[in-house]
Parts: structure tokens; C-alpha cells; sequence
């Protein structure tokens, strides 16, 4: 075997580890964000109460536990670490999807408007009155309406330029967010609710929210990563792209729906969490390299991680109350990707 | 293998640009397409490949109308080295290599062990296995022109299109390329379309030449049939001198001067 065959081999085998090495990462931080709270719990107890609870294979475990660990676990704990894990995979995913198709550093998964849409829908969801459930629906449906709209606007002939793709979705994005202030104006008694809806946070964290959000994760990290070979080659440019194959506008639109459905349904149940998604698929980047195959994957655990830890940190800084995790990660994250910007900027080829 | 073009036009909305395009080409020849600037060069590569699609005319490949042809399809019969390729993104050489692996690979397909074969064998044709793991990004100009054509190769194009190949290249390189490419045709039988501004290059080089101008073809045929001291001057306005070089074995062109009145036409 001689060095170019080994080199290729070699990367194949560390595409494996980074992503085991990840995985169980993310697994050990689930496990923390289950323990630490107003009432520890170890993490043996957590293994068996969720054990416990698995259909078929819990059904012979003898409860030797308090009922009220049962709670803070399968009811508190669990689904907030569980939406903090997917909204983080979503929103990094988005970001590293976006970035790749724009072959841009400042796209997030935010552009095109899909934050102001969503913020948009719940803002008038919360102001005509509708009930706590119909929020997430609202900011859903006008987050992805919001990208459709501006992908129409920005068609010329059949063809969606990326540059006019982006400063259509700045102004409709100013749009919105023009209507959304107007709302809270307006708005009095309500206007806390949308206050804290736009800042983002995880506090009504629930199965409820779980359930929306799940399938969506479930489905476009996965279908994110078949297209990582696609994202390459649109990093060669849109004409190479094409060139090698690549029906670079019907993925563009592929790609562009499926961000505005992840994204849509993260900003339904968290709010508008900024700079996950902008930062998370830089610093996975600056690590493992531009390769999708592996960035993507690697980027959905990194995020999934990063929102966990920012969520614990949300929870426990002002205890009993706590902080809404959009700020948390915007002041945290922000100086560590600065530090690393300057240092490595060179390595990340934009 | 044939590549045969029949009256090919094409119109951008506010300007015609090319007229009546006819010429074919064979396995294991060389064209050179060679033209003053805003002759129509690029923009016939570009609808060889269909990434523009002509209103008027048809592109053969073995008989077969390439028109109505998947993006996907396309890639694996054309192969294309854009002109003065930059990737600023730090993917290791061998992973740009493989990405020329794309058309042929089906959506939920990985790579297997033939494709990276496949890959290596276009990077020892190039002379790019020393620099395997080196990013592209860091790579010098010639460097990246000869990864890219590796990657372009890597596709197996029954026919290869490069675009201006050499004008960002040092002489050594420049004849490099040329050498590569023709070897290429001899060996795997395939179809290289070329553009070049170098002309002496391209009568090197090439078995046959097609002179664009305005648009049209002012001449297709073997190099010394075409650039002529009186095609030089009507198509480039130059005063020019043509003669055989038996060092190198080729006709080569002395540009003498400009003809001022083809200047003061153009102003």
C-alpha cells in the first residue's frame, strides 16, 4: 500500500472516528444536561429510570426510586435536553447547508428571511389571540412561506442567482421585521410573550415540542448529508457544478425547502436562537475540513452539543429564574469563534 | 467517437453571438477554436456542453442529439477545465480529483475502490500524485490547472473542452499542457477541444483549427490552412508572416504590425 492509497484510506477511517468520537460526545453531554439541575441526579439513576420507561424492555424494572425522579427526568429534564439537541442540529445543519450553497461565510440559516418570517407568524399569532399551541404553527407556516416568496421574487428567467437570492431576502427580511415591530407597538398586554419568543429559549421545552420538531431533524440531517457530494461541487462554483453533473438549480431549490423546514420548525419551538447556526458549521469547518461528507454530519453533532451546554448554562446562571439561550449563546459563542477567526482564518477559505 | 455540430446559433436577448456554427472533430484529435476577443470562443464551449442551450441547431455525439441530454448524462461524455479554475477551499487534491467521479456515481452510491482508481490514474496522467494531500487552495496557478484537468479526466470524457487552458501558465507550463492534452487524445482515442490565444501554440499542437470571427466560422481545417498572413489580417487586422519552422516541425506566425486602418474600424 503506498502513501496516496493509505492518505485515502486513512481519511475514511477518520471520518469514522470524528463522528463516533462526536457521537458520544453528544451522548455525555445529554447525560449532564439531564443530571444537573435544582435536584441532581446521578447518572446511573438516569440510565435506569429511561431504561424504565422503553417499551418492551423496561416492563420488568423494579422502581427503587423516588416517583418524583421519574418526573424530572421523563418530564422535566429529558425533553429539554432532547428539543435543546435537535433545534442545535437543525439550526447547524441549516447554517453548514446555506453556507456551502451560497458559497458564502455570512449566510446562516436565517437568510432569506426565514427568522423575520417566523418571527412574523408567531408575533401575529400571539397578537390575534390565538392559544399557545397555534404559536409554533404560525411562526412555522410564515417562515417557510417567507422563503418561498423570496425564492419567487428572486427567479429571473427561470434561474435563481444567489446574489439577488440574497438581497431579496434582506428586504423581505426587513419587511418583516418592520411588520413584526409594528405588532409589538401595538400590542400592549402581549407584548412580553413575543418579546420573549424573538429572544429564544427553550423554557417550554415539552414532548409536545419534541413531536414537532423530531421528524423534521430525523429527516434532513440525513438527506443534508446524501447531498454533501452536491455541496462539494457547488463549492467549485455553479458552472463546475454543472459541469460535473449537478442540476444545480433544482438542488439549489431541493436544498433551499429543506432549510426552510428544519429551520421553521426549530424557530416554532425555540424561537430565534441566534448564531448557532452561523458559527457552529464555521468552527466544524475549521476542524474537520470542507468536505461535507463529513462537515455536515460533524456540524449537526457539534451544534447539537453546543445548544445543550448553552441551554444548561441558560438554566442554572440566574437560578431559580433563568435566561432565554439566544443570549447565552450570542455572548458565549460569540468571543470563542472571534478567538478562533483570528487565529485561523487563513485555513477557511473563504 | 464523433462530435458533430450543424448550424449552430445562439442569442443572448440584445445580441447575437453566434451564427451558423458547423464543423465536426474525431477521436483522438486536437481542435483548436482561436478567435479575437468577443469572437464567440467561450460562449461555443458553452453550448458544446449545453450549460448555454443554442436556439438554433443540433450537437451530435456519435449521431446521437446531445440537446435533450440530463446534466448527469452530459458530464460523463464531456469533461470541461474551465478557464483560470480558482477553488479557494483547502479540499485535499485527491478529493478534488474524486469529485470528477460525480456523474457517474448514483444519488445513494459511494465511491468504490475502481473510482478511486479511476482517480489516480488521471492524477499520474497529470503529473499531481506527489501533491495528493496538499489543499488545493495552496497551490500554485499551473498546479490547479493540471488537478483540474485531472479532475476533468476523471469523469472519462469521450470529450474534453478547455477553456483558455494556458493563459494563466509560465511558457514551460503552457507547452506542458498542450503536450498533455494532444498525448491524451492519441492515448484514450478522446476528442479535445481547445481555446487558445496562443496562436504558434495552437499550430503546434493542434490538428485542426476554427478560426471564429464575428460569430462565424471564417475558416475550419488543418492549422496552416487557416491561419494565414490573409486570414491574420482580415480577422485580426495584423500584418503578419507565416512560415514553416523546421526546428519544431510546424508552421509559426511573426506578427509584423497592426494594421492602423482595422484600428480606427474598431473604434
Amino acid at each position: 500500500m503506498d502513501a496516496i492509497s493509505s492518505y485515502y484510506h486513512s481519511k475514511r477511517l477518520r471520518r469514522v472516528a470524528v463522528l463516533g468520537g462526536l457521537s458520544a460526545l453528544l451522548f455525555f453531554t445529554v447525560i449532564i444536561g439531564i443530571m444537573v439541575g435544582p435536584v441532581q441526579v446521578g447518572p446511573g439513576l438516569i440510565m435506569k429510570v429511561i431504561y424504565s420507561r422503553l417499551p418492551f424492555l423496561g416492563n420488568d424494572v423494579v422502581q427503587t426510586w423516588p416517583q418524583y425522579y421519574t418526573s424530572i427526568v421523563i418530564d422535566v429534564r429529558l425533553p429539554r435536553v432532547v428539543l435543546a439537541m435537535l433545534v442545535g442540529m437543525g439550526l447547524a445543519v441549516s447554517g453548514c447547508a446555506m453556507q456551502g450553497l451560497f458559497r458564502n461565510p455570512m449566510a446562516s440559516p436565517y437568510v432569506c428571511g426565514i427568522s423575520s418570517g417566523g418571527a412574523f407568524g408567531a408575533a401575529l399569532a400571539v397578537n390575534i389571540g390565538l392559544s399557545y399551541y397555534f404559536v409554533p404553527f404560525g411562526a412555522f407556516f410564515f417562515a417557510a412561506l417567507t422563503v418561498f416568496v423570496v425564492y419567487m421574487i428572486a427567479r429571473v428567467n427561470g434561474k435563481v442567482p444567489i446574489t439577488t437570492l440574497l438581497l431579496s431576502g434582506i428586504a423581505i427580511s426587513s419587511f418583516f421585521s418592520a411588520l413584526v415591530s409594528l405588532m409589538l407597538y401595538v400590542s400592549n398586554e402581549r407584548l412580553e410573550r413575543i418579546v420573549f419568543w424573538m429572544m429564544g429559549g427553550l423554557w417550554s421545552a415539552g414532548w409536545d415540542k419534541v413531536a414537532i420538531t423530531l421528524p423534521f431533524i430525523v429527516i434532513s440531517v440525513p438527506v443534508f448529508t446524501y447531498l454533501a457530494r452536491d455541496l462539494n461541487a457547488l463549492l467549485m462554483g455553479e458552472e463546475s457544478a454543472a459541469d460535473l453533473g449537478i442540476e444545480v438549480e433544482a438542488t439549489k431549490r431541493f436544498i433551499l425547502a429543506l432549510t426552510a423546514l428544519t429551520v421553521g420548525a426549530c424557530v416554532a419551538v425555540s424561537g430565534v436562537i441566534g448564531f448557532v447556526g452561523l458559527i457552529i458549521p464555521h468552527v466544524t469547518r475549521l476542524f474537520v475540513g470542507p468536505d461535507h461528507k463529513v462537515l455536515i454530519p460533524a456540524s449537526a453533532l457539534v451544534g447539537g452539543i453546543f445548544l445543550i451546554v448553552t441551554d444548561l448554562f441558560a438554566r442554572m446562571v440566574i437560578r431559580p429564574s433563568e435566561l432565554p439561550v439566544g443570549i447565552i449563546t450570542s455572548l458565549f459563542g460569540v468571543p470563542f469563534f472571534l478567538s478562533l477567526l483570528r487565529r485561523r482564518r487563513t485555513e477557511m477559505g473563504w | 467517437m464523433e462530435l458533430r455540430v450543424s448550424s449552430l446559433s445562439f442569442s443572448y436577448p440584445s445580441k447575437e453571438v453566434l451564427r451558423d456554427i458547423s464543423f465536426s472533430a474525431a477521436g483522438g484529435e486536437v481542435l483548436g477554436i482561436i478567435g479575437p476577443n468577443g469572437s464567440g470562443k467561450t460562449t461555443l464551449l458553452r453550448c458544446l456542453r449545453m450549460a448555454l442551450a443554442p436556439q438554433r441547431g443540433d450537437i451530435t455525439l456519435n449521431g446521437k442529439s446531445v440537446t435533450a441530454w440530463t446534466r448527469g448524462k452530459i458530464a460523463r461524455f464531456f469533461g470541461v477545465v474551465p478557464q483560470s479554475p480558482s477553488i479557494s477551499f483547502p479540499f485535499s487534491v485527491l478529493d478534488v480529483v474524486m469529485m470528477g467521479r460525480t456523474p457517474h456515481l448514483r444519488r445513494f452510491q459511494q465511491e468504490g475502490h475502481r473510482d478511486y482508481e479511476i482517480a489516480r490514474e488521471a492524477m499520474r496522467l497529470t503529473s499531481v500524485e506527489a501533491l495528493y494531500g496538499r489543499p488545493v487552495s495552496e497551490l500554485s496557478g499551473g498546479e490547479v490547472q493540471r488537478v483540474v484537468i485531472a479532475r476533468a479526466l476523471a469523469q472519462q470524457p469521450h470529450v474534453l473542452l478547455l477553456d483558455e487552458p494556458t493563459s494563466q501558465l509560465d511558457i514551460n507550463h503552457q507547452m506542458e499542457v498542450m503536450h498533455l492534452v494532444r498525448s491524451l487524445a492519441r492515448k484514450k482515442g478522446i476528442i479535445v477541444i481547445i481555446i487558445s490565444h496562443d496562436l504558434n501554440l495552437s499550430m503546434r499542437y493542434c490538428d485542426k483549427l476554427l478560426l471564429l470571427s464575428d460569430g462565424r466560422v471564417y475558416e475550419h481545417g488543418p492549422p496552416e490552412a487557416v491561419v494565414t498572413e490573409e486570414s491574420l489580417e482580415k480577422v485580426y487586422g495584423v500584418a503578419a508572416t507565416v512560415a514553416y519552422n523546421a526546428a519544431i516541425r510546424s508552421h509559426q506566425v511573426t506578427i509584423r504590425d497592426v494594421i492602423s486602418s482595422y484600428l480606427e474600424g474598431t473604434e
